[in-house]
Parts: C-alpha cells; structure tokens; sequence
C-alpha cells in the first residue's frame, strides 16, 4: 500500500515538472488522430468529448477556482445555440462571425444575471441560475416567431469559415480541437495570473480577500462573464455542428450533467477536467448499457464521489506547487 | 370567479407551503438547500400510485405507505449521504452537490420505472361542488386546504409547544452548542428530514388527486416554486414558508387568469428572482450581522 | 508628525445594543499602539469599523486625514489599512508565498489581458511579487515554508502568515488583532522579535491584545475599553495605575 502511495507520488512528481509537454504532446496526437481514424463514430465521439472538456473548464473556472455553484448554465449554452442558429439560418452569417455573436450575447446575459445576483452570499446564485435556466427555456419554447418554439431549429447551415463550406467531420473536428485549445489556454492563463489568484482567494475567504484589497464582487461578475461567453461559443458551435436545436436540450438536467463533468474531474485542476469531461462523455457514448442508465449513474457516481472526495478526482492536487516544492527541495538538498 | 380563483390559489398554495416547510425546516438546521425535495414530492405521489395498483381497493392506506416510504428514503438522504459529510467537515458545496445527485437518482428511477408518459390519477376527494352565493367550489379545493392547514398547525405545535421541537429550534441556533446540552442533533436531524419528506409526499398525492393526472416532469417545477415560496417567507422561517407557499399560489393563480398561461410556470420564477435581489432575507427575515 | 487614523466619536449599535459608545482615537505615524480591555469590549468592532466591514451607526473614521467612513473593505485597504483576524482566515488551499502574493493586489496592475496575452508587465510584476514576497517571508521566519498550504502550517505559523500577508499590501496602518492569541510563550517572544523588528523599519501598528505583558512591553500608548466605552489612554505605566482600568480588570471594590 505504502509502495502504491509512493509511486503515485512520483509519478505526480514527474507529471506536475512536465505537464507543459503533456499537453503539448496531446494536442499534437489529438491533431495527427483524424490523418490514422476517420471512422464517423470515433470523429463524433471525440468532437463532442471536446465540447463538454470547453464546457467543464468554463464551469470549473466559476466553480473549482472560484466557488460559486450555477446550475443553469445550459442556459447560457442555449442563448449562444439559438444566436448562432438564427443568424447563420436567417442571415446567412458565416460561422466566426456567428460564435463572436453568441460570445457576446451569452456574455450580455452572463453580466445581466450576474450584476445583481453577485452582490449576495451564499446560495443565491444556485437558487437564481436554476430559475433563470427555466425562464430561458421558455422564452425559447414561447417565443414562436424567432425560435419557432418546440419545434426548434433545423437545417442549421454547415459552418461556413471566410465563405468555405466545411462539411466534413475530419474539417469540424478540427475546429473544435481549435475552440478547446483556446478556452484551454485562456482558462490557465486567467488561472496563472494576478487575477487568478484573486479568484482563488475569494474562494477561500471571501472576507479576508475583501480585506486584502480584492474587490469580491468586480471580481466573480468577471468570472461569470467569462464563464457565460465560453458557454455560449461552445453553444454557437454545437448549433452549427449537430444543425438541430429545440429548448428542452437546454433544461436543467443538462446543466447538472456539465457541473458533473466539472466536478468529478477535479474542482480547481484544469488536467482533471480535462479527463474528468473525457471520461464521463466517452463512457457513456461507448458502452450502451451506461447510456441508459446514465443519469441514474451519474447521481450515484457524484454521490458516493462527494463522500470519497469531496473536490473531485483530481481536486486539489495543484501541479504548480508539488513541481514549486520539489525544485525547492532539490535546492534545499544541493545547498 | 375572482373568489373562485382566490380559493384555487390558496388551495394549490397551501400544498405549496407544505413543501416549502420542508426546504426551510432542512435550511434551517444545516443551512442547505435540499435539491432533492422536489423529487421527494414527485416520488410520494408516484410511490402511492404503485401501491395502490399493486394492492388495490385501499387508496388510504397506500396513501400513508407512500407517506411512510417517502420518510423512508428522506431519512437515507441523511443517513447514507449528508450525514458522513457532516461527520468529514466537508465543504458546504458538497452537501449541495449530494442532495442534487439523490434528486437525479430518485427522478431517474421513477422515469425508469414509470416512464415518461402522463398518468391518470385516482380522485378521492371529490364529493361534488357547493354552492355559496353565485359561486361555486369544489370539495377537493376545501379537502386540500384543510388537511394542508391542519398539517401545518400540527407541524407548529410540534414545533413550538414540544421538546422535539424546542431541540429542533436550538439545532437551528447553534448546532455545536444543542449537542453539548446534551442533544442528539443526529437524531434531530434525521427527524426533520423524515418530516419533511413525509410532508412532501403528502403534496405529492394531493396535488395528483387534485389534478387528476401525473408527470414527470411536475417535481422539478413544483420544487421550484416551492423553493421560491421558502425564499419569499425567509429560508428557515416556518411562518415564513408557509405564507410564501401561499403567496405563490396565488400570484400563479391569478397570473395565469388575468396575464398569460403559457407563462404560469415564469411568474413564480420571476418572483424568486426579484425578491432575491430586493429583499434577498425574505418577507419574515431579518438582516443578519456577519460576523468577522 | 502626522496623524495616520483617527476615529472620531464613533458610536455603534446593533439594535438595542450599543457596542461601542461614542469613541475617539488617533494613531501617529511610526507608532505603536494597543487597545485592550476584557471580552465583550467592543474591541474587535472597532476594527471592523476601522476596516470598513461595518458602518458605524454615527462618527467618522479618517485615513491619514482623509474620510473613509462607509467605503467598502477593499477600498480602505487599498489606501492603505491592512489587517489580521483573530480566528485567523488565511486561504488554506493556496501556498504560503501565494498568500502574501495575495497581499499585494493592490500594489500591482496586471490586468485580464495581461493575463490572457501574457504579457511582459505580467512577467515582470510577478517575478517583482515573488521576490518582494519572499522578502516579507524571510522577516517572519516563514521562509521555508513558502510552498506548502497555508492550513497544513502550526497555528503560530499561521498567525505569522496572517501578518505577512497584512504588510504585503504595503499599509500606512497594520491593524493586528488578538496576534499573540493561542500561542505558547516561546512562539509570543519569537512574534515580540517580530514587531520589534517592524517598528525599526518604521511601520505603524495598531493591535489588539489581551497578554498585558506583551502590550506593556511593546505600546507606546494604550487605549482601554470597556462595555463600549473608552475608560482610559496613555503610556502603559498610565494605563496601569488608572484606578478605572484596575476596576474593570478585577472588578470593583464595594
């Protein structure tokens, strides 16, 4: 048992001094993999693994580095796949101008939502996110002549990238792969950053942080923004790549089910959302019988997780200070 | 009419507040906001159901199986769950996050086991209309006013005249200090849970003979009306909740009547909404100091 | 010299209960003063007052002769009051050297896209941060610790660090509440080096403390409440003979 421990912690040692050149290395093998694997099913699988990993690290963002709980940000996912939808449908618009619009408009209701409800503690914001993913859903069930309601929206255009068509999946996977890396990078910059830490105080001790100079409030406002705006070019995306919508897509039920992929991974640690999201999509997508039962899975996964561990798989592991304290130990053993 | 609709609001209210009672009788004692009390709700309508298919004739006494049943499984709620936390000091998130994983579970199972379609439901309320003036009610409007009232009544009796109660009141207070007098605040809290969630299931099944019809999907919009209803009272205030629930169902009533139906379900969230960002302790509440 | 806090007749109420009654003080620059007085006194709401987590139900709190009196927490501690607590609120799963970095928000600028382009000011601010913040760790004897949680250090390390993080924002006042609370004697004579060390650096400190030994050996002057009142000021050997305070320390003589 003790052996185990040991080489687990070598073996975290090793990952924490070289996960720059893991993730460089697997964003190299995900770009190599469609020139050895064009199988649709695999190409789909790992594209929509992709949008949840986008999905979950703007929910961990909000919720593992910042600690606040929204059980609504399908919502915010919906706004972004009816923009994209409408615009590129009704006015012919091109797929990078469609997902800056959805970034803008999920933005817009990120910081209209996010405004008032911040300035209060506690559970609030999960009791308001909740309400608003329901009045969303109705906005989009009830306003006929723009969503056309329950029926939804179909034959969504193809992406179209500076008037080229892309119809292939090989060409979709591509620009997922673009969108994941992106959020990726732009989420452990914010993570690494002055701000980041603030975020993380405020996690911690909202008071003290208040304390140390932090504006509490400015700052989770941030933070949902930017959570709502990935959101929302992740759902301008999925509008253009699954060309079907209709709001019950957008209900609760699947924000908890993204929260999920955020959580189980690890709260706070970028590499266990990653695999945390690739897991939980993966799975389900390739073993039949734990597609049908999913959701029933997943409440007793997430259950029984909370009484293992609590932050997640690979919650609170902070790479950046088990490589700070190995380096320093090294020094500490040459001085 | 406006009378008759006043009297539909408040009958639909007041199994509102029933369940409300149970998110802030549990809020009150861990300050947590119980997820799963909606499906609770829904499972105590549905338990009731296949106990009363599977053993016919007696509606009553399937009503109070459900009842017990969904006692049942609100005591496992804590037991197998919150109350490990509790032990582990885990964050407050965590408890959050498992009363939402009971909530997919239980409305996964009853999807499962019952599907997704509308199913009827047995009345055994209704003995026809009375009439008073121009206007007339239905007796399942006064049959659920009336045994939802008399709940509540006993509920605050308990509450306030008993030394469950009173151990109740204190777990609320300062849970450190009811367990060095001596208390069992387990015990206290295992009971609330098991009250609440009996309480639910009595909604439950009134709701469904009230309407005739059940569905899947009424447990997370009732849950989240009556979450709004204990937000409006004041989260942990039992008065509180029970006006709340009230209030709600009237404005929903009348919302529905006088604005747009299609919308109903909105009102109440609207209402969530705004008082959490004007009034956010509530009717009955009062500001609380943070202390550093 | 100037005058770096000064609280004029403040008053607090919390309902029927009046918690601080009608206040005055002031501190100097480059001085070290104490508050005391028996628990209950209303010690740590003034504070909070001073700190700006509560608003005083009357009175004015000024900053090195500016009004702060209302304006939010981060604001004062953005111009300059820094504070410690006294059940300690660190950020437990942040490295001590991130908890002084923490500290210094205020002083440093980097903003969203800073972060997302990474910048040259980001690098150059955070390599400044590191080296200022392990600086301030050395002072406190903490160094060594830099990288470990905050919540895995001893309790004396963490009051340390409470302290640490305070001065990191660069404050014109510390404001140290309850510092030597818990400690054991070695671990309050290695936090006497401490202060010491910091009043030759000329920092001014405010401090809230109930070993009189400490407060005695370090305070240039002492204020003493009780119920909400200020019963007594001046040099500790003024403070000790004052009938007022022995009364309320060991109760009156009928």
């Amino acid at each position: 048992m003790s052996a185990l421990r040991t080489a687990l912690k070598k073996t975290g040692i090793m990952v924490a001094c070289h996960i720059n050149k893991i993730a460089f290395v697997s964003v190299l093998l995900l770009l190599m993999f469609p020139l050895v694997n064009q199988s649709a099913y695999t190409l789909r699988i790992a594209t929509v693994a992709m949008m949840y990993i986008m999905i979950a690290l703007s929910l961990n963002l909000l919720t593992g580095f910042c600690g606040l709980m929204s059980i609504g940000h399908a919502a915010f996912w919906g706004i972004g796949a009816y923009t994209a939808a409408i615009l590129a449908k009704n006015l012919g618009w091109g797929m990078g101008t469609c997902l800056i619009a959805s970034a803008l408009v999920s933005g817009f209701f990120g910081m209209m939502l996010g405004l008032p409800v911040l300035k209060l503690k506690g559970y609030y914001l999960t009791i308001v996110t909740l309400g608003f993913c329901e009045i969303i859903r109705m906005v989009e069930l009830n306003w006929m002549s723009l969503t056309r309601g329950p029926l939804g929206i179909n034959n969504i255009p193809y992406p179209n990238l500076f008037g080229i068509v892309l119809k292939s999946r090989v060409e979709i996977y591509y620009i997922m792969l673009g969108l994941m890396v992106l959020t990726g990078l732009v989420v452990h910059s914010i993570v690494h950053s002055r701000i980041g830490k603030a975020i993380v105080a405020i996690r911690e001790d909202d008071l003290a942080a208040s304390a140390m100079g932090i504006n509490v409030t400015l700052y989770k406002i941030m933070v949902f923004i930017i959570s709502a705006t990935i959101m929302g070019v992740a759902g301008g995306f999925y509008a253009h790549y699954i060309r079907y919508i209709e709001p019950s897509i957008f209900n609760t039920g699947t924000s908890m089910n993204m929260l999920i992929m955020a959580i189980f991974g690890g709260l706070g640690s970028i590499p266990g959302t990653i695999i945390g999201a690739t897991i939980l999509t993966v799975l389900p997508e390739t073993i039949r019988f734990l597609a049908e039962y999913r959701n029933l899975i997943y409440g007793f996964l997430i259950i029984v997780l909370m009484l293992i561990k609590p932050s997640g798989v690979l919650g609170d592991v902070n790479m950046e200070y088990i490589k700070k304290r190995y380096y320093a130990s090294k020094a500490g053993d040459k001085g | 009419m406006l009378f008759e609709q006043i009297l539909n609001g408040l009958a639909i209210g007041s199994v509102y507040s029933l369940v409300a009672i149970g998110y802030t009788m549990v809020f009150g004692v861990l300050k947590l906001v119980n997820f799963a009390n909606g499906s609770v709700y829904l499972l105590g309508a549905y338990f009731t159901l296949m106990t009363y298919f599977a053993l016919g004739r007696n509606f009553w006494l399937c009503f109070i199986l459900g009842v017990i049943g969904c006692g049942i499984v609100g005591f496992c709620l804590d037991q197998f769950g919150l109350k490990r936390l509790r032990a582990t000091n885990a964050p407050r998130l965590a408890g959050l996050i498992t009363t939402m994983g009971m909530a997919m579970i239980i409305d996964n199972f009853i999807l499962l086991f019952f599907g997704s379609e509308t199913k009827p439901y047995p009345n055994m309320i209704n003995f026809g209309r009375i009439r008073i003036g121009n206007s007339s009610i239905s007796s399942n409007q006064i049959v659920i006013l009336g045994v939802a009232l008399a709940l509540m009544l006993l509920l605050s009796l308990l509450t306030y005249t008993t030394k469950i109660g009173k151990a109740m009141q204190c777990t609320a207070q300062n849970i450190n200090a009811t367990k060095l007098m001596g208390i069992n605040t387990n015990l206290i809290i295992s009971m609330t849970f098991i009250l609440s969630s009996a309480l639910a299931a009595v909604a439950g099944v009134l709701v469904g003979m009230y309407y005739q019809t059940i569905d899947i999907t009424s447990g997370f919009s009732v849950g989240m009306k009556t979450m709004a209803s204990a937000v409006l009272g004041g989260v942990g205030i039992l008065p509180g909740a029970m006006v709340g629930g009230l209030l709600i169902g009237l404005f929903e009533t009348l919302g529905a009547t006088y604005v747009s139906s299609g919308y109903s379900n909105a009102i109440a969230f609207a209402i969530l909404i705004l008082v959490i960002l004007f009034k956010p302790e509530g009717l009955f509440g009062k500001k609380t100091i943070n202390k550093v | 010299m100037s005058t770096v806090l000064k609280v004029n007749s403040i008053t607090q109420r919390f309902g029927g209960l009046v918690a601080l009654n009608n206040i005055n003080m002031y501190v100097d620059d480059r001085e070290i003063v104490g508050i005391i007085g028996p628990n209950g006194a209303g010690k740590t709401t003034l504070f909070n007052i001073i700190t700006g987590m509560y608003e005083p139900t009357s009175g004015k709190v000024e900053l090195a002769g500016q009004d702060i009196t209302g304006k939010k927490p981060y604001v004062i501690a953005a111009m300059g009051f820094a504070r410690t607590f006294q059940n300690i609120r660190l950020f437990g799963k942040m490295s001590v050297l991130d908890n002084v970095i923490v500290g210094m928000h205020t002083r440093t600028k980097a903003n969203l896209i800073d972060a997302i382009f990474h910048t040259k000011r980001k690098y150059r601010e955070k390599k400044e941060c590191e080296e200022k913040a392990e600086k301030y760790l050395e002072l406190l004897n903490l160094w060594d610790l830099r990288h470990e949680y905050a919540n895995s250090l001893p309790y004396g390390c963490q009051r340390r660090l409470e302290i640490a993080r305070a001065l990191a924002t660069e404050p014109k006042l510390l404001l140290l509440d309850e510092p030597a609370a818990g400690m054991n004697d070695r671990e309050t004579d290695e936090l006497l080096e401490i202060i010491k060390k910091l009043k030759e650096m000329g920092k001014t400190i405010l401090l809230i403390e109930h070993d009189m030994k400490f407060v005695m050996n370090i305070c240039e002057r002492i204020y003493v409440l009780n119920y909400g009142e200020l019963i007594a000021e001046g040099t500790p050997f003024e403070v000790r003979t004052n009938q007022k305070v022995i009364d309320a320390y060991l109760g009156k003589e009928e």
